[in-house]
């Protein structure tokens, strides 16, 4: 058992590996390559129904670089759920390239699961910059210019990274995070140790595009393909707040020096991300919008260094994840602008019932994930006492459904362009088996999450107890 | 029940004129008859007949004074003398009133809908009298209230009629709220809303004031003004005089003056219980009213509206004489204010429903335009002398028994009932004297009398008020109403007031008599002085009342939608700014953003830099 | 009928017979089917097949029916009730996220059972007004039930995470219909709600988080929560944003904005739900929190809410009196219920909490028939505007009938339901908030001028010969507006049941007032006066 722990690791790496050396010596028939998504889906599935049943055994590897514990193992599920739903639900005739389409998600995927195990800072960077240059790759493949500035806020940003990094590890002569904690537990929080932690949150706070550093991420999201915009505002931005929630359980010794800073992140985002997802009209864009504010969220949930709180950062981490990811693939070609999904609930009833629900679930609207998951960090920040910020969140969630209304008014009330006038721009994302199972399977997640959401919190508790929590 | 009965009936199935009207009036019939079947049971009784139905009964707490426990509202029907007598009235004229409209209103619409409102408010005040619960009184009285709009609103095709029913359903809905506000308050503070109950713990249960008695005393006693049409409260019935059908006039006005007064009798101990002064300012408002409303009646140019008037003079006697004749030590004499009423009530049904017949068979609601209907129809101009009659010497018991000549009160009533006197032979002298001109499209000549059918009800009426009359000056009837022994004043006295009555009369028969347009355009002149007068009053009150208080709630609406469309510019902005962010160089922008805000925060936060 | 079967074969629930011929008919899980059932239907008629519109008054025909289904099964349950039980009934308890204290927890007491009746009564009457609704008929039905499935259910949460839950699940559905069906300044209105009752939101989930923590964070569960002993400070916050809580639905007079616009461009269907039952639920969380909960507050914030309750009379009176919109002053009278019952919880007098609680019935009805009869005017009349319509009633006799019995109903009059919730609310507050309570008759005096205009305006009065062509209310429009009229006048002359004469025992109908009076003693026992002393 112990041994079968790192299968979903390697089934994922295998299938993406094998996707793209297939792609780049073309042994795949054009028949096989239109069965491609469908077998990464079912890949990704096996490997979460894999991690499900074999991901509970704690063990560690490679001299303790990696441990599986209950963190992974909720980390793991999710990003692999994620990854499995999106490329089902994936309008592949929007795609650029089938194949890099099909193992960038496993990519990045394999990024978040190599972030849930690892035990020391070093892997932590490893894992997000995998994920992160899964994202890249799939940007450029559709606007290169997009790619490359996203590429360089990238490098900005790993750059702190290390940058802090480095500093953790000279202040602490240390590089394994357990290690960590224990030499904080004591030391006094002092500038020099302050500096360099809010450089290294800055730095993830870019990878989450998390506001005010959404900049780059954002705008390279709205530029790719759907599947890259979802890799970029879902799946990477889980991982970089992933790795926000490893250090944040690290440094809880000495809150002082994350805590506020999450506290002014976290309330720019919530109430920023609402305020733009109204302004905003094209539906690709409200939605990275109403990411960016649930992004927020997950970081007021860290404000409370204490495990209840990361424990709801986690099971919010786990619906935005879903969402986040497979919103915009769900969403498919019809991202021109409010034109396009006009009457989208008349014309593709399913389709429009995903990007429903993950509108709302991203506005954290009742009753779907998202509103459990920030109402669990509600119920944290209260118990901290953490009033204001917790106002400022719900008017951010009340910003955000406002703004998903008119979404879907323009869905479901107003009526659809006739075929004549519907252009290339406005094309209506194609039906295929395969996306209806994908929307379908994320619809019953995103409705689901909250009325299973005992097992659910209860594990990411448990992950939260993992990390050392009390 | 029958009433109850006959109006759901009526609503329910009957649609055709004659059906309904008949129905209504056995209904009325019956209940007539049931009520002299229970007189005659009580008649050699003194202890009154008590039967209760449970309403409410709802336990609020478990805990505190035994008396705020629980709530309940028993319908208590509770017969005495009194009731009986005062409900025979009421049934008396509403029987009356159908028949004449029967004949007179055939014109009128909605005839299902008239009849069997007539058939709700008789089951209505029925309720009331029997009632000895103060809430369920007031269930009853706001029921028979609502009925009464619907009545005098009936005419719905008419746009006069409609834009003066609005003071109907306005001004007395105000008073009705004002007495069930003195209602509210004696529970709130004695918790009770039982009289037997009520009464004998008013200056012993714990927390009362005086001041708490002043207030529901007063707002009681506004309460039952506003319904016995006292000025000024009397406009619901004058305005609608002569717009609202005749019958349902008349019935509203004679009806609610005998329930009212009725009623401020039952509420005489609570009024009593409060200080000397404020029943002196009762009975002094009262006689006020008195006299203003026989002036107004006097110079009033539209016979139905003196006659309204006539009767609110009456009534605000009568009540002066209950709250006056109440504070005798020995025994009381309010009684004598209730058997005034009593007579008083059909006489004035009478004089009503015969001016109308007058007054519609000549086209006109002008008194100067009239004349000449004692040669033309005779036996209403009859019945309008003799209701008149009546009406002018209906006070002469109550003040002869209860008040005394040489007092300021006596002088006050005295003058209201010379002025009524005066009133009602002016009613009579205008209508049925003097020349009936030609006028644009109306032959004089055409004038008939009134069908058979319509001419005896309000003759009835006349017989049955005379008849009250003389009782009201009989101690025997005092004493049979309520259940007390009454001695009787001096001969001298009943020729004193009737004395004062007679000269009325007399003088204005003589006015009348040597110059009939004279003395009208004189009383013309007056009223039309006071007209302007009132709209000028009015546009004040539009001016710097109503006007501004209305305006503000457009101002307040003005400001809320400044306010959210603010908020929504500000919101809008803010995302623009946001969505902005994402066309910025993103590089350079990230990399300062990250040093200022992780200096700043580190250098902010607390504990890190002590 | 598979419904009825299961419920006949469900174990018996644990409150007792009450009437006789009790227990018949119960079961575990009533609560949840008044929440779930109109859900799964909606799902339902979301899912079935809808070639060209075929089936459009299939899916009326279905909504009806749970609605009628749903009243049944409620109407059998108000019959067992046990009345005069403080506790809880009806009690469905399920962990849920145990890792924040949250319970799948519903019940209901005296006021609970009052609203659910009348959220099933709304029910009904909201899809026999939406009869006429001819196009995207699924998307309207389906959002409807799901308006009354969370209306239900946050009647009956009994814990705090669950009523925030359904509490904000009813803004969005009904901000859709509004959106979809609504009149010409349907986009105003829809923001104006979304922002109110957003706010609404907001200060719940804040005043609730306060309270969870105030109690140690660890049960969102009202057994825990409302039963627990905190400082006056933390009361007076908690309460004042429970106030601005309710008061966005309610509404109360500062934070009315959106329902001029709402109740008067929502379709007659919407407005009747909105008007009867979801505005309703804003009184019924100051009962639940402020009243039953927080006592200290209570008593530091009744004059507060006094004078929001005669504020909002006496505006919407004078509101009522200037508009020339015939929607508008039902949208404003509608207001006029809402402020009686908050004056009735101001009272903090036993007698004063359960006129309240009758007038949430009773006002609710209210509301909901004067908007609805205003609405269902203005469309058959084909006009708004005051200024045009004129002498209807010769030729809507049946529509002038209803709009009469409606404004007697707001004023409050003898044999209609509002007037014991009046009596009792009035002579509760004369007690502890005199000068509210003139107020409120002065309001109420005005309200009635403002009826005395409008009946005087539309109904009597000569026709306007320029105005569009009139038909009088079609034959769903009567009956939906008639089962109102008919439940005011029910409850006006039963409020205790019909009794058999003589005998105290209630025939067929249990009797609103006995049935209410579960649970009110309790919640009021803070406000009971001091017991006198002895000997006086």
């Amino acid at each position: 058992m112990r041994n079968l722990v790192l299968l979903p690791e390697a089934l994922v790496v295998a299938g993406a590996a094998f996707i793209l050396l297939a792609a780049r010596f073309a042994w795949l028939s054009p028949a096989a390559r239109r069965r491609l998504p469908a077998a990464a889906a079912v890949v990704a599935l096996v490997a979460f129904a894999l991690e499900l049943w074999v991901g509970a055994t704690l063990a560690t590897y490679f001299g303790g670089a990696l441990v599986q514990d209950r963190f992974a193992l909720f980390a793991k599920a999710a990003a692999l759920l994620a990854a499995a739903l999106a490329i089902a639900a994936a309008d592949w005739g929007a795609e650029d390239s089938t194949s890099l389409g099909v193992a960038m998600p496993l990519l990045a995927a394999f990024g978040v699961m190599v972030i849930a195990s690892a035990a020391d800072l070093l892997t932590l960077w490893a894992g997000l910059e995998l994920a992160a240059a899964a994202g890249v790759t799939l940007v450029a493949v559709r606007r290169p210019d997009l790619g490359l500035r996203l590429l360089v806020a990238g490098g900005v940003a790993s750059g702190l990274l290390l940058l802090g990094l480095a500093f953790l590890y000279a202040t602490t002569g240390n590089a394994d995070l357990a290690a960590i904690r224990a030499v904080m537990i004591g030391t006094t929080p002092t500038l020099s140790l302050a500096i360099p932690v809010l450089l290294l949150m800055s730095a993830l706070a870019m990878r989450a595009t998390l506001a005010p550093f959404q900049l780059a991420g954002l705008s390279a999201g709205l530029g790719a393909s759907p599947l890259g915009a979802g890799l970029v505002l879902g799946l990477v931005a889980a991982a970089a707040a992933t790795v926000a929630i490893k250090l944040a359980a690290t440094l809880v010794p000495v809150p002082q020096v994350v805590s506020p800073y999450l506290e002014v992140l976290a309330a720019i985002a919530m109430v920023g991300g609402g305020l733009a997802a109204i302004a905003a009209r094209s539906p690709r864009v409200r939605m990275a919008y109403l990411a960016a504010g649930q992004v927020g969220w997950v970081a007021a949930g860290l404000v409370t260094h204490f495990r209840s709180g990361l424990a709801a950062s986690l099971f919010l981490l786990g619906a935005f994840a879903v969402a986040a990811t497979c919103g915009p693939a769900v969403l498919g070609r019809a991202e021109g602008g409010e034109a396009t999904i006009a009457g989208l609930g008349a014309v593709r009833p399913l389709r429009a019932a995903g990007l429903a629900f993950a509108l709302l679930s991203l506005a954290g609207a009742p009753p779907l994930a998202g509103f459990f998951g920030e109402l669990a960090v509600a119920a944290a920040l209260a118990q901290s006492g953490h009033f204001v910020l917790l106002a400022l969140g719900v008017l951010g969630s009340v910003l955000s459904l406002v703004a998903v209304a008119g979404t879907l008014r323009l869905m479901y009330i107003q009526s659809p362009l006739e075929e004549a006038r519907r252009g290339a721009l406005a094309a209506l994302p194609a039906v295929t088996v395969l996306s209806s199972l994908g929307v379908a399977g994320f619809c019953l997640v995103v409705a689901a999450y909250g009325f299973l959401g005992s097992p659910i919190l209860g594990l990411a508790n448990q992950g939260a107890e993992a990390l050392g929590l009390r | 029940m029958a009433p109850l009965a006959g109006f759901v009936l009526a609503l329910s199935s009957v649609r055709t004129r004659r059906s309904s009207a008949n129905l209504a009036m056995f209904a009325s019939v019956v209940m007539l008859l049931t009520t002299v079947l229970v007189g005659w049971g009580l008649a050699k009784k003194s202890t009154p007949f008590q039967a209760s139905y449970q309403y409410i009964n709802l336990p609020v707490a478990f805990s505190g004074p035994a008396n705020f426990q629980g709530f309940g509202i028993d319908i208590v029907l509770r017969a005495d003398h009194l009731n009986v007598a005062a409900l025979i009235v009421i049934e008396l004229c509403a029987i009356a009133a159908i028949g004449w409209h029967q004949v007179m209103g055939r014109s009128e619409p909605g005839a299902a809908r008239f009849y069997a409102l007539v058939s709700g408010l008789l089951f209505a005040f029925a309720g009331v009298l029997v009632s000895w619960d103060l809430a369920e009184l007031f269930t009853f009285w706001g029921m028979g209230g609502a009925v009464t709009y619907l009545l005098l609103a009936h005419r719905w095709g008419s746009d006069e009629a409609a834009r003066r029913a609005r003071v109907a359903l306005a001004l007395p809905f105000i008073t009705d709220l004002s007495l069930l506000c003195g209602i509210a308050w004696l529970y709130a503070r004695y918790g009770t809303n039982s009289l037997d109950a009520l009464v004998p713990i008013l200056h012993t249960n714990p927390g009362w004031t005086i001041r708490s008695l002043v207030v529901a005393a007063v707002l009681l006693t506004i309460g039952v003004g506003g319904r016995l049409a006292l000025w000024p409260l009397q406009s619901w019935i004058t305005r609608t005089a002569t717009t609202a059908p005749p019958a349902a006039s008349a019935m509203a006005q004679a009806t609610w003056s005998v329930v009212g007064i009725v009623v401020l009798l039952r509420l005489m101990p609570v009024v009593f219980a409060s200080n000397a002064q404020t029943l002196k300012v009762l009975v002094y408002g009262f006689a006020i009213s008195a006299v203003v409303a026989g002036l107004l009646a006097v110079i009033a140019g539209e016979p139905r509206r003196a006659v309204a008037l006539l009767g609110s003079s009456i009534s605000a006697v009568g009540g002066a004489v209950v709250i006056h004749g109440y504070q005798s030590s020995t025994y009381t004499f309010a009684i004598a204010g209730v058997a005034c009423m009593l007579a008083a009530a059909p006489a004035r049904a009478a004089m009503f429903l015969a001016v109308s017949t007058i007054s519609s068979a000549m086209r006109t609601d002008e008194l100067s335009e009239m004349g000449d209907a004692w040669g033309r129809m005779r036996t209403s101009s009859v019945t309008l002398a003799g209701s008149g009659l009546v009406l002018a010497l209906s006070a002469l018991g109550a003040l002869a028994f209860a008040v005394t000549t040489r007092s300021y009160l006596g002088v006050a009533l005295g003058e209201a009932v010379l002025l009524v006197a005066v009133g009602a032979v002016r009613v009579f002298m205008g209508t049925s004297t003097g020349a009936l001109r030609r006028r644009r499209a109306f032959e004089p000549d055409r004038v008939r009398e009134a069908s058979s059918g319509a001419l005896g009800w309000p003759y009835l009426l006349v017989v049955a008020g005379a008849g009250l009359l003389v009782a009201s000056l009989i101690r025997g009837w005092l004493d049979f109403i309520d259940i007390h022994k009454h001695s009787s004043p001096a001969v001298s006295t009943f020729l004193l007031w009737l004395a004062v009555a007679l000269v009325g009369i007399a003088a204005a028969g003589f006015a009348f008599a040597r110059n009939k347009d004279g003395a009208l355009r004189a009383s013309a002149l007056a009223g039309s002085w006071l007209e302007a007068r009132a709209a000028d009053s009015a546009a004040v009150a539009e001016r710097f009342a109503v006007g501004p208080a209305t305006d503000l709630t457009r101002r307040i609406d003005v400001w809320l939608a400044a306010g959210e469309g603010a908020i929504g510019r500000f919101a809008d902005a803010a995302g623009r700014l946001a969505t902005a962010g994402s066309r910025a160089p993103a590089v350079p922008v990230i990399i300062v953003l990250t040093v200022v805000l992780a200096l700043v925060v580190a250098l902010l936060a607390p504990g890190v830099l002590r | 009928m598979i419904l009825l079967q299961h419920i006949a074969l469900a174990s018996p629930s644990p409150t007792p017979a009450s009437v006789p011929g009790a227990n018949i008919f119960t079961s575990p899980l009533l609560m949840s089917l008044t929440i779930w059932l109109p859900v799964a239907v909606s799902l339902f008629v979301a899912a079935m097949p809808n070639p060209r519109g075929r089936y459009d008054q299939l899916m009326k025909q279905i909504a009806f029916f749970t609605n009628l289904g749903l009243v049944f099964v409620l109407f059998v349950a108000y019959n067992q009730f046990q009345a005069f039980l403080p506790t809880m009934q009806y009690e469905e308890k399920v962990p849920w996220l145990q890792a924040i204290g949250v319970t799948y927890h519903l019940g209901v007491d005296g006021p609970g059972m009052v609203m659910l009746m009348l959220s099933g009564l709304v029910g009904i009457a909201s899809v026999l007004a939406s009869l006429g609704i001819r196009e995207r008929v699924r998307s309207y039905v389906c959002l409807l039930l799901l308006v009354q499935a969370s209306v239900n259910g946050a009647i009956v949460a009994r814990d705090m995470f669950v009523l925030i839950l359904f509490w904000s699940a009813t803004a969005v559905p009904l901000a859709l219909l509004i959106l979809g069906w609504g009149g010409p300044r349907r986009g105003s209105a829809t923001w104006r709600l979304l922002g109110y009752w957003g706010l609404g939101t907001a200060a719940l989930v804040v005043g609730t988080m306060a309270l969870y923590a105030a109690t140690g964070g660890s049960s969102f569960d009202m057994d825990v929560l409302l039963k627990a002993s905190l400082t006056p400070r933390i009361q007076l916050a908690v309460g004042l944003v429970m106030i601005v809580a309710g008061a966005t639905r309610l509404p109360l007079f500062p934070l009315h904005g959106w329902v001029r616009d709402v109740l008067s461009e929502a379709p007659p269907g919407v407005a009747v739900v909105v008007a009867g039952a979801t505005t309703r639920l804003g009184a019924f969380l100051l009962l639940r929190t402020l009243i039953g909960a927080l006592p200290a507050a209570a008593h530091l914030l009744s004059p507060l809410l006094a004078a929001l309750a005669a504020l909002t009379v006496i505006y919407a009176g004078l509101a009522a009196i200037r508009t020339v919109d015939v929607r508008h002053a039902g949208a404003y009278l509608a207001m006029i219920p809402g402020g009686v019952t908050v004056l009735g919880l101001a009272a903090l007098s036993p007698l004063g909490i359960a006129g309240s609680v009758l007038s949430l019935f009773a006002g609710g009805v209210a509301a909901a028939l004067v908007v609805g009869a205003c609405a269902t005017l203005a469309e058959r009349a084909q006009s708004r505007s005051l200024l045009v319509l004129g002498g209807l009633a010769p030729r809507m006799p049946s529509l002038s009938w209803l709009l009469i019995i409606a404004s007697l109903a707001v004023l409050g009059v003898p044999i209609l339901a509002t007037f014991p919730a009046e009596l009792m609310t009035f002579f509760g507050a004369f007690k502890n908030q005199p000068i509210g309570a003139f107020a409120v008759a002065v309001g109420l005096a005005l309200a009635a001028v403002a009826f005395a205009l409008l009946l005087r305006r539309v109904l009597f009065g000569a026709p306007n010969p320029d105005a569009p062509g009139v038909s009088d209310a079609s034959l769903g429009e009567s009956w939906y507006l008639g089962l109102l009229a008919g439940a005011l006048i029910w409850v006006g002359v039963f409020p205790g049941g019909p009794k058999i004469p003589g005998t105290d025992t209630p025939v067929f109908d249990p009797g609103l007032v006995n049935v209410m009076a579960a649970g009110i003693s309790d919640m009021a026992s803070p406000y009971v006066g001091p017991t006198p002393p002895a000997g006086q």
